[in-house]
């Protein structure tokens, strides 16, 4: 294999697989295992895609155009109003995830009838409480992990989705915008492509619906003017989903061509996904170079004792007197242990505590600010930024429960290294350093500590495995929290009639304090939901974090405990054997040490190519 | 009732009698213009988002290519259309100085030049256009809103007035929507926040627009628009926001309206290009434009794209390969026939604007009795004798009553059963007869009327007496009396 010059997130998934048989084959399955499903890993990462944008502008066309099907519903009248995620899979199918009451329900449903479950016209308001709808497909295109989420478009009659959508972005990899090319981007739709672009940089412009306008150039040109005019210099991909489609039923490339998707496809490829893909690929590779500096201690600890028997008894007694340092660390009662409770403790008061300070905070600006309301776009106005600032705190609290596990993991390492570091072993050839070992955290984590948490903690967050499972925590109580806002929200029931049209002095007075007071109740209401929602899911994510980071760390200790059982044996043994079986066991052990060696140069290629 | 004087009459009849008091005093003009004003046309307001197609859909009600159209944002100030004698173009600064402009027709559309004035000193732009449509409705086109060009965005909020407290400059609104948009219901909601005078549910009509483009285009398009449009209507938001939301694919109807020859032969020709080759190049816009697929020049072709659409051109290949269509005349009433132009102004006509000279004759109302107020400050007889007859025409004429009664209900300040709000509508229903009015068949004898007229008088002293009732309610309940007495009182003369 000449890595040094191409490694590639499938090359990288090979070496990584290559070690994982070399470690099966001396006997450590615990290893090889592992490396089995970093390779997985690396060869499909999770990739979140968000498809967001004003309603009617073409989102679910655009993904049915990029997965080739027509999976998710196209209307001429109604928007789709769940969160939709497509990823991939062996069949079609369709899982509805809703809840009804307390409970959380999740049912298969057939594939023709998803738009009752995700358009308006079949889900009324939300009456059946989706969450989300889950698709998963054959397509060739999500085959390596890539997952689309087709968002609520914004500014529809119900308010909130452009809240709630923003939420989602900081777990997500990349961001296509669609606005289509009947008209400019309007200032709301610049507005939210800035404040998206905050939480999530990648983004592509999808400029939709080109097949039905030849001015679709000039418009392509105003929006990028537009855009730059705000600071946003991205360029406008044009697209035609129809064209795509009619493409497709006839086979016929040149019309494929000219509908712009392939051509979206190599952007989104090369701009989003192949980005993604290297940094698992990276991940994946040094969490096998820790691997391997396990397994060729070993080989190197057998090597010297072949040569040197003197030195083999010394490697044999170290590695014994090692093993044994390793099992205090290995019991409940270990120092380790009790930090993780202890950090963990901690992080949860800490988290809850700002969480709540923030709502409060929130709560309290709200209900001056209803004392103050006059008309109904004020009104209007205010029950959109308590949805805003709502799903800004809830997305800040996971942001730190996630950055506070990175910490928490980094604690645990240098108290590890101190402990280890009492294990002197002059005898090794290769010295193991504890702090490869636990690879797997998410690496380049730019989080300042306390600060600004959201913004800067964001980039170690996004292709971390977790990100897939806050992603799913975040979608699966988010819009019922915004729901509850929503069924509690007076903004278009009238309050706008209360405060406007004709003097009706003494009544309409009368009516407006009502309706404060009601708005008040409403506001705190909505606020105690929330922070009951939420404080229940920061108690089950903090419970996982712990579960996690405990097996985690248990696992790599009985690795290394393996590790130097089995130096010690191989010392022991290597001692006892005849010259014949050394020179022939010399030799052996030559060939994997090379080949060891050469895993590690494409492994050192690959971490140094996705930096 | 036809013999009864209007409010309008009635608002006329004060400034007959204000104009005798201030003869011959600085006032004199006041006057003047508050009948001016009345006796004038009405003064029609296009608003709605960037690009919602008001400057088409201005064209297609005149039926001439006045207002610019243009693939990017083009309406920047606020322009008036109105009737006149001669052609003529005027920029109103704020300062009130009119500033003849230089304008010309390039194919048949008005070009008008800023001749290097700052839009932002501009107030108005006055078109003088000898034209029938507008012999009774003055139009007037606004720049977007939600622009990306905040300060065009400005002037339309700006002439509309909101939030502020000078009267409306316009009579009515006809918003465009293309979808109902969050924005659409803010702004139209804001008009709520004013006064009755400005404008209301009663004044203001959606219009669904572009109709031709929804569902890409498809031949169905303008069905499906029409499905939409009956959704919002039915819409609790939308219906206290206005009562009518009719489709319309303004382009085409623009299109219709000034179809030229030149262009009718061109379709002609397109039509006979081969059939697959033409199915190829409707595909899509630049499919269309697409080199050698046709004998037409691609300049040509891209004209006919921008003057039809894609929608239009594969309505009119569909017909005139059908047979259906072969003449520029019959291409022009087909275009015009589907367009949905022909409801909006039946229904701007019919329904809309008696409502909209009842809220004139309101606002000349009102300005008749500031101008008392001022009298009275100098001749204390003659201005509280204005001040008492201005009195007696708004609580006499029950048009007025009505009028606020409309508002209450539809904008949904006031709520009642399903029943009576129905009821209501019926009785509020502009240019209704009597017997639809009271739910009764067109067959019903002259007793039933008066019956049921009767009937009704008494169940709504009824309700208005009822003690769980806020002010509002009361009134409301109050007019819904009145207007029965009055039906009642005119089927006994009758």
């Amino acid at each position: 294999m000449t890595s040094t010059d191409t490694a590639t997130p499938a090359t990288t998934a090979r070496a990584v697989l290559g070690i994982a048989g070399v470690a099966e084959a001396m006997g450590r399955g615990d290893i090889g295992g592992r490396l089995r499903i970093a390779a997985a890993r690396a060869s499909r990462p999770a990739t979140i895609v968000c498809v967001v944008g004003e309603f009617k502008q073409g989102k679910s066309s655009l993904v049915n155009a990029l997965v080739g099907t027509d999976i998710c519903p196209v209307d001429d009248d109604l928007a789709t109003s769940a969160m939709t995620l497509i990823h991939h899979g062996a069949d079609v199918e369709v899982t509805v995830r809703r809840r009804q009451g307390e409970q959380a329900i999740a049912e298969q449903i057939d594939a023709a009838a998803i738009s009752t479950w995700v358009t308006e016209a079949g889900n009324p308001d939300n009456a059946k409480g989706v969450e989300r709808v889950e698709i998963s497909l054959p397509s060739a295109l999500l085959a390596d992990g890539l997952v689309f989420v087709d968002t609520p478009g914004m500014g529809g009659l119900g308010a909130g989705h452009a809240a709630a959508t923003l939420a989602f972005l900081p777990f997500a990899d990349g961001l296509i915008f669609v606005s289509d090319a009947s008209a400019e981007l309007s200032q709301p739709e610049v507005t939210f492509l800035d404040q998206a672009r905050e939480a999530c940089p990648n983004v592509l412009f999808a400029l939709t619906k080109t097949d039905l306008y030849q001015s679709w150039r000039r418009i392509e040109a105003l929006d990028t003017a537009h855009l730059e005019q705000a600071g946003v210099r991205i360029s406008a991909l044009a697209v035609s989903s129809q064209l795509r489609s009619v493409a497709a039923a006839r086979g016929d490339s040149t019309l494929d061509q000219q509908s712009g998707v392939p051509a979206f496809l190599d952007v989104l490829d090369s701009e989003i996904v192949s980005p993604a893909k290297h940094l698992a690929a990276r991940r994946a590779a040094i969490e096998a170079i820790g691997a391997l500096d396990l397994l060729e201690a070993t080989v190197a600890g057998e090597l010297d004792a072949l040569t040197d028997p003197h030195r083999g008894a010394a490697i044999a007694a170290e590695a014994d007197t090692a093993k044994q340092r390793l099992d205090h660390l290995r019991g409940p009662g270990s120092r380790w242990t009790i930090t993780v409770g202890d950090r963990i403790t901690d992080l949860s008061s800490d988290v809850t505590f700002r969480f709540r300070d923030g709502m409060r905070k929130i709560v309290r600006n709200t209900e001056e600010e209803i004392e103050q309301l006059k008309t109904a776009k004020q009104w209007d106005d205010l029950s959109r930024v308590l949805q805003t600032q709502v799903a800004g705190a809830v997305t800040e609290a996971f942001v730190r429960l996630e950055t506070g596990a990175s910490d928490i993991r980094d604690a645990v390492l240098e108290l590890l290294a101190e402990d280890m570091g009492e294990v002197t072993l002059p005898s090794f050839a290769t010295p193991i350093d504890v702090s490869t070992l636990w690879s797997s955290r998410p690496i380049d984590v730019q989080a300042s500590r306390g600060g600004k948490v959201v913004g800067e903690a964001l980039t170690g967050l996004r292709g971390a495995q977790s990100g897939i499972i806050m992603f799913g925590m975040m979608s699966q109580f988010l819009p019922a929290g915004i729901g509850v806002l929503l069924a509690s929200n007076p903004v278009t029931l009238g309050l706008g009639a209360v405060f406007g049209g004709m003097q009706l002095a003494e009544a309409q007075k009368r009516k407006v304090a009502q309706r404060r007071q009601q708005a008040r109740t409403n506001a705190r209401q909505f606020s105690d939901d929330v922070q009951f929602e939420v404080g229940n899911t920061i108690g089950e994510v903090l419970r996982a974090i712990q579960r996690s980071i405990r097996d985690e760390f248990t696992e790599r200790i009985a690795e290394l405990h393996a590790t130097y059982a089995e130096t010690a044996r191989v010392a022991s043994e290597s001692i006892a054997r005849d010259s014949a079986d050394r020179a022939r066991r010399t030799e052996q052990l030559g060939v994997s040490s090379a080949q060891l060696a050469q895993q590690r140069a494409s492994l050192d290629a690959a971490v140094g190519a996705f930096a | 009732m036809n013999a009864q004087p209007t409010a309008v009459d009635r608002v006329l009849g004060l400034c007959d009698l204000a104009a005798g008091i201030v003869r011959g005093t600085v006032r004199a003009d006041e006057v003047e213009r508050i009948r001016t004003r009345l006796q004038g046309p009405l003064r029609v307001a296009i608003a709605g988002r960037v690009k919602a197609g008001k400057s088409t859909l201005l064209n297609a009600l005149v039926g001439e290519r006045l207002a610019p159209t243009d693939a990017g944002e083009c309406t920047k100030v606020v322009t008036w259309y109105q009737d006149g004698l001669t052609y003529d173009v005027q920029a109103i600064g704020h300062d009130g100085a009119a500033r003849p402009l230089v304008f010309k027709r390039v194919d048949g559309a008005l070009h008008v030049e800023l001749g290097g004035l700052d839009p932002a000193t501009i107030d108005r732009v006055v078109v003088t256009w000898p034209s029938a449509a507008l012999r009774n409705v003055t139009l007037i086109d606004t720049p977007g809103l939600a622009s990306i060009d905040d300060s065009n965005s400005l002037r339309t909020r700006e002439f509309l007035a909101m939030g502020e407290d000078r009267p409306s400059d316009a009579d009515a609104v006809i918003y465009l929507m293309r979808h109902l948009h969050r924005r659409d219901a803010e702004f139209l909601g804001a008009f709520l926040d004013r006064s009755v005078a400005a404008s209301s549910p009663i004044n203001a009509v959606s219009v669904l627009s572009r109709a031709d483009e929804i569902g890409a285009c498809r031949l169905d398009a303008l069905a499906s628009a029409a499905r939409i449009a009956n959704r919002y209507q039915s819409d609790p938001v939308v219906r206290t926001l206005c009562t009518h939301v009719v489709p319309i694919a303004g382009l085409i109807a623009e299109t219709g309206l000034t179809l030229r020859e030149e262009e009718a032969a061109a379709l002609r020709l397109l039509a006979a290009t081969p059939h697959e080759v033409l199915e190829r190049m409707l595909l899509s816009a630049d499919g269309f434009c697409d080199g050698g697929s046709s004998d037409l020049t691609i300049e040509l072709r891209r004209g006919l794209l921008d003057r039809f659409g894609l929608f239009g051109l594969r309505l009119m290949m569909n017909e005139i390969r059908a047979g259906r269509c072969s003449t520029g005349v019959d291409m022009s009433k087909r275009l015009v026939a589907d367009s949905g132009l022909e409801d909006l102004r039946m229904l701007i006509a019919e329904r809309f604007l008696p409502r909209a000279r009842v809220l004139q004759a309101r606002a000349g109302l009102g300005a008749l009795r500031g101008l008392a107020r001022s009298i009275t400050a100098e001749d204390p007889t003659a201005g509280r004798q204005l001040d008492a007859e201005v009195e007696r025409v708004e609580s006499s004429v029950l048009d007025f009553a009505q009028l606020r009664l409309a508002h209450l209900v539809l904008s949904g300040i006031v709520r009642f059963s399903t029943d009576e709000r129905n009821e209501m509508e019926r009785l509020l229903a502009v240019g209704a007869p009597v017997r639809a009015r009271l739910a009764l068949d067109e067959a019903a004898g002259a007793d039933d009327v008066t019956g049921a007229a009767l009937e009704a008088v008494g169940r709504w002293r009824t309700r208005s007496a009822d003690p769980m009732h806020d002010s509002a309610s009361a009134e409301a309940c109050e007019t819904m009396a009145h207007s029965f007495e009055a039906i009642y009182a005119q089927a006994t003369i009758a």
